[in-house]
């Protein structure tokens, strides 16, 4: 434990330290043709560098659909930001797209004052991002997907 | 009886990225604590969540730019909350390296201002364009004005100082 707190501090700051660090900050599926991030948690500086190593494999592996799952998301930074414009430039070199669902409340405000809502397609739910990317007139033969939600 | 109009708190955590959610945690667990037993008529939950978001961009910057990346070092964050005038002030240091902010590729020079450079340079951040839509980076000192009331650095041979503000 290397947080030092001196002075008044309130109860509650020690004991909320470290929670939840050995828990995944993601996990991948594949649903169709699109690939399928959810994340969990805080989505920042300490989780871009293994989010954009699986974004980088995922690109190089061919695929050009991937969705980010944000639902399990409650913080996020602008290094997590800088990370989704650069997969989406990834995705649109490859005729394909980047697309999110699912923002909480927290993570909605910080897309819209950094006026990222209007460059990203946003659904609220992943059963509507996944007929987004079939909708897309991008994809006209897109399949259909069976949708969980 | 003295009325107490200013609480400070401090708070050190390691230079990793990792770390950083215990020094939003200690911000957020603050600031609703000192608005609670204070009563102070403002949202401690919004207020806490913008200086934690503010203090948490800083911190990632110092360990890119005055560490050089996740090191073994120690960043200090000292709150203080002044009741009289309504503002929340958090100060961080490290001892990293210290850089001139208007030689970054981002935000344009002109976002900083020298306020004066002896003994050693104090540096004010003013206003901050928009990044580009498709910008992959710079968007942390973008948010820092449109979070907080002021922020200024203050690098010296030793010591490097970043001061937060804001109004409630």
């Amino acid at each position: 434990m290397f947080g030092l707190v001196t002075g008044n501090c309130p109860s509650g700051a020690l004991e909320l330290e470290n929670k939840n660090m050995n828990e995944p900050y993601f996990t991948t599926r594949v649903v169709g043709n699109v690939q399928i991030i959810e994340l969990f948690g805080r989505f920042d500086a300490h989780q871009v560098a293994p989010v954009k190593s699986w974004l980088r494999e995922t690109c190089d592996s061919g695929a050009n659909l991937i969705l980010f799952n944000l639902k399990g998301v409650n913080f996020i930074d602008t290094r997590a930001l800088s990370l989704l414009v650069t997969g989406m430039k990834w995705c649109q070199e490859a005729n394909g797209a980047l697309r999110l669902c699912g923002l909480q409340q927290p993570v909605q405000i910080i897309f819209e004052m950094t006026h990222l809502n209007r460059a990203f397609d946003i659904s609220a739910h992943e059963a509507e991002a996944l007929n987004s990317f079939q909708a897309s007139p991008a994809f006209p033969t897109f399949p259909t997907f069976p949708t969980e939600d | 009886m003295i009325s107490v109009q200013e609480l400070s708190y401090e708070k050190q955590v390691l230079a990793q990225f990792g770390e950083l959610p215990n020094l939003r945690q200690f911000i957020l667990t603050t600031v609703a604590d000192v608005f609670l037993t204070r009563s102070a008529d403002a949202d401690a939950e919004l207020v806490g969540e913008d200086i934690a978001l503010a203090a948490h961009e800083v911190c990632a910057n110092i360990i890119d730019h005055a560490y050089g990346g996740e090191v073994e070092e120690l960043i200090s964050a000292t709150l203080t909350v002044k009741l009289s005038e309504r503002q929340i002030d958090v100060q961080l240091q490290d001892h990293g390296r210290g850089y001139d902010p208007q030689k970054l590729d981002w935000p344009p020079s002109e976002s900083w201002r020298l306020v004066e450079n002896e003994p050693s340079p104090f540096f004010v951040l003013e206003q901050v364009p928009e990044p580009d839509i498709f910008q992959e980076r710079g968007r942390g000192v973008y948010l820092l004005t449109l979070l907080l009331d002021s922020v200024t650095y203050h690098p010296q041979h030793d010591v490097n100082y970043w001061h937060l503000s804001k109004k409630f």
